[in-house]
């Protein structure tokens, strides 16, 4: 057993070696920081440091529930995220077919970086174009469009009611480029040989879409769907907080998690208070995901991550 | 958040580095810190009367040092204007060159941008670094004082340096103004110690439409308040004819970042305040946003805007108001003024301006925390607090280190003109100059240096805000400062429920239909996270405060 293991060992060692940068990077920068939630349990101040500042139990979480708005940026933070990600995955499943299927090979790389384009953008400037359509004053929505379908101006930055299709929209505009990246890379790995079996037994493209893409993509879906099903606890800060210019009139539909901790804790900073907010999330982002994979293990085992 | 993490893990391992190699490190170091801790603790209460100084020799109660042997200070400022490395080491040598002999301190500067400031301090102060002499912002002051970093001064108050500074200061509430739990952590810059509100309106078409003989407006000395002033309603009236002139023009701009200022003791932070204008002598403290100052107020602004008068996107903009008037398209906002105010809003605004005070409000007063903005303190890793304080007393007493300071060296960084105010030397100017600071705004007393004679001051500059802050009205609690050690939960959530109320109410988007109700939502929502616990725990320090007084 043992020589065989030794042997194992010999034989893996370059690939050790090979994981070794990459492994010292995760250590350093994701495990290592994990030993900093103890902060999230205490009053943390400078001078005694990390491990001598005083526990104070759940008190740094009290925040998170104290305005009652809990359920409100709870609901907010996942509904998002569950439009989010169902609606990228199939809107970049769908640009990535399409872009996959181009004839021509530069025209191909033209259309993947037009709709990249927007993901390079920060949001500040999003939230700005945003404003030039949506504003008040020098809106073009409400001084040109409007006007000319002979509607009244809407005050669209004091209506709640329509902020989750404009982040809907303004959220896909800007990611659909970058979503679609990996399935056009998942596509591109598909043996071509398939593809043109098909094509000799007379599939139509719809069939091959639906019989030889699709089925091939399901690992990919599987996976980005299970990683950001982690983060569904997280929200794009930009978006949320700079395409609704922080107006107060749509909080109720425009606070997440990220918002409203941000929006608490600016005028004070309570280090412990922010890592109670952090580990809040991550802790039920971890347990998502578990329960999401035992879900996947469930119907199909090979697909699971783990 | 994991940024925050990572952050903190950053420095452990910055600590833990610290530790293993302390013993390696000379064990002067470790020397030195203790004595500085010692001396933080320790002897505060055995300090005689400051440090003895005879002729080229200065004892405290820690260390003698003499000309060949000074005591080495290190000195933190904020350095807002970017200098010339070599010209900071010239002046460097200059001011140990008088300081030496003088005061048998020599000089270390270490200038920080804002940012580093901001994250760099905390970490010196913790770990021990050299440092002596630094600014502090009232903001951070507690969390500084929590965790040790600062000292108190008290101690040394009672000495020839002490009182040097409270001269300067002008009273004993000044000097003593940046106190935070009981503990005197610092000096106020001398400065202007408060503004008057006003409103900012544009020249010509007051011109043009008959306001500037009506109201007197064009004086050249409007910004120094003289008694007289126009009302809310006198501006309604301009903005009524004004819309009527110019249908398409923002008649009265506000944001998110300008908005009117109230007449209140905001203590500290807005929740549980002092109405000046319900009871100007008055101790009670009560919710703003229950206030008839503050209803009537918005009230006001939720009718404008639906007259038309107010910037349509006011809540969500946010856009400075002195950029909107360069712009050209708007006539007024609200604003805060002070001496010397109107040439600088002149060059802002891109056009020629009036400034006017406003009723009834006209006259400011000075509440606490608008003194003790930034404040001159001592570190308590200091390894002799006793010569810091002498420094800090001679930022407060001793123009000539002020000054080199602050502009560098005469005829060299700068010129003195004609009127003994200062100035660029030939060939140097705002963009090519090598070293200025021009920022006593944030320690030591600015009136006994120079004035920088950059167009908006003249040579009387000092002496009209000195003149300016003898006219103000102090608040009946200035000098108090709350503890809100145990209230940071409560803090925090009120703060985020006022950020989604008080833009749309202040400008007043969310037009008269909604404001009482809204109003209405916003306190309610305030009393649910404990604003009355806030309010309660304020009052008695307040009580408290003044029966100690």
């Amino acid at each position: 057993m043992k020589t065989k293991g030794k042997l194992r060992l010999k034989r893996y060692l370059p690939l050790y070696f090979l994981f070794l940068p990459g492994g010292l990077y995760l250590l350093i920068n994701n495990y290592i920081p994990l030993g900093g939630l103890v902060i999230a349990f205490k009053q943390y101040n400078v001078r005694d440091g990390l491990w001598g500042s005083p526990f104070v139990g759940l008190k740094n979480f009290k925040f998170l529930f104290a305005t009652g708005d809990a359920l409100l940026i709870t609901r907010n933070t996942i509904l998002y995220n569950v439009v989010f990600i169902t609606l990228n995955t199939v809107i970049g499943i769908v640009f990535a077919i399409f872009i996959c299927d181009a004839v021509s090979n530069r025209l191909k790389k033209v259309y993947q970086s037009v709709i990249l384009f927007p993901y390079l953008m920060s949001a500040v400037i999003l939230g700005y174009i945003v404003y030039a359509f949506l504003g008040t004053e020098n809106g073009i929505v409400n001084n040109t469009i409007l006007p000319l379908l002979g509607k009244e101006p809407i005050m669209w930055y004091q209506e709640a009611g329509y902020w989750p299709f404009i982040l809907t929209f303004a959220n896909m505009w800007k990611g659909t480029g970058y979503g679609c990246l990996l399935y056009i890379s998942a596509i591109n790995g598909i043996d071509t040989s398939l593809f043109e079996a098909a094509a000799l037994d007379g599939a139509s493209r719809w069939q091959r879409i639906k019989a030889i893409t699709l089925p091939s993509l399901v690992p990919t879906i599987i996976t980005t769907t299970l990683m950001h099903i982690g983060r569904i606890f997280y929200s794009d800060f930009g978006l949320f907080y700079q395409v609704p210019r922080n107006s107060g009139a749509l909080f109720r539909t425009t606070n997440v998690i990220d918002t409203y901790v941000y929006r608490g804790l600016m005028e004070q900073s309570n280090v412990g208070m922010s890592a109670a907010a952090g580990f809040y999330q991550s802790i039920i982002g971890f347990l998502l995901v578990v329960l999401a994979n035992y879900v996947v293990r469930k119907i199909s085992e090979e697909n699971a991550l783990f | 958040m994991i940024n925050v993490i990572y952050y903190i893990i950053l420095y452990i391992l910055k600590e833990d580095y610290n530790m293993k190699n302390k013993k390696l490190i000379s064990r002067l170091l470790v020397a030195a810190m203790t004595a500085g801790t010692i001396a933080g603790y320790g002897n505060t209460g055995s300090i005689v009367a400051g440090a003895a100084s005879e002729e080229g020799v200065t004892t405290t109660s820690i260390g003698t040092y003499t000309v060949d042997d000074p005591y080495h200070l290190v000195f933190e400022y904020c350095e807002v204007s970017d200098t010339d490395a070599d010209a900071r080491a010239a002046v460097e040598a200059a001011v140990n060159e008088y300081m030496i002999p003088n005061y048998q301190i020599e000089v270390e500067f270490l200038p920080m941008s804002i940012a580093d400031y901001y994250a760099n301090t905390p970490l010196m102060l913790s770990s021990g670094e050299e440092l002596d002499v630094l600014p502090i912002m009232f903001s951070t002051a507690s969390s500084w004082l929590s965790m040790g970093g600062i000292l108190d001064l008290a101690p040394y108050m009672d000495s020839e340096e002490g009182q040097k500074i409270i001269e300067a200061l002008g009273d004993e509430e000044t000097a003593y103004a940046a106190t935070c739990n009981g503990v005197l952590f610092g000096f106020p810059a001398n400065k202007e110690f408060y503004s008057n509100r006003g409103f900012l309106l544009r020249a010509d078409i007051c011109d043009e439409l008959g306001f500037t003989e009506k109201y007197n407006l064009d004086r050249p000395d409007a910004d120094i308040y003289d008694g007289t002033g126009i009302s809310w309603e006198d501006e309604e009236a301009m903005l009524v004819a004004v819309k009527e002139a110019y249908p398409d023009m923002t008649a009265f701009y506000l944001s998110t970042t300008a908005k009117a200022d109230l007449l209140f003791d905001l203590l500290d932070d807005g929740f549980g305040v002092l109405d000046m204008v319900a009871d100007r002598e008055g101790t009670t403290v009560v919710n703003m946003y229950e206030t008839e100052q503050y209803r009537e107020h918005v009230k006001r602004m939720a009718d404008w805007y639906d007259k038309g008068y107010i910037y349509k996107d006011a809540a969500t903009g946010s856009t400075r108001a002195d950029e909107m008037m360069r712009a050209g398209n708007t006539f007024s906002y609200p604003t805060n003024i002070v001496p010397g105010a109107l040439i600088g809003t002149n060059i802002s605004n891109g056009c020629k301006c009036y400034l006017v005070h406003r009723e009834p409000e006209k006259k400011g007063f000075i509440t606490t925390s608008d003194v003790s903005f930034m404040n001159a303190g001592i570190a308590t890793q200091s390894k002799d607090p006793e010569m810091a304080f002498k420094f800090i007393s001679a930022l407060y007493s001793d123009p000539t280190l002020f000054n080199l300071w602050q502009f560098g060296i005469e005829g060299v960084h700068y010129q003195l003109l004609e009127d003994g105010t200062a100035y660029y030397v030939e060939g140097e100017n705002a963009s090519n100059y090598k070293y200025h600071q021009n920022s006593g705004w944030q320690m030591g007393d600015q009136f006994k240096g120079l004035v920088w004679n950059d167009g908006t001051a003249g040579p009387d500059y000092w002496d009209a805000l000195k003149e300016h802050n003898q006219k103000g009205d102090r608040s009946p609690v200035y000098g108090f400062r709350w503890d809100s050690t145990e209230y940071s939960t409560e803090l925090t959530a009120l703060n985020a429920i006022k950020e989604q109320y008080i833009y749309q109410l202040e400008t007043g988007t969310c037009g008269s239909d909604n404001v009482d109700d809204l109003l209405e939502e916003f306190n309610e929502a305030l009393y649910n996270v404990g604003l009355q616990d806030i309010m309660d725990a304020k009052q008695a320090q307040i009580d408290a405060w003044l029966a100690a007084k």
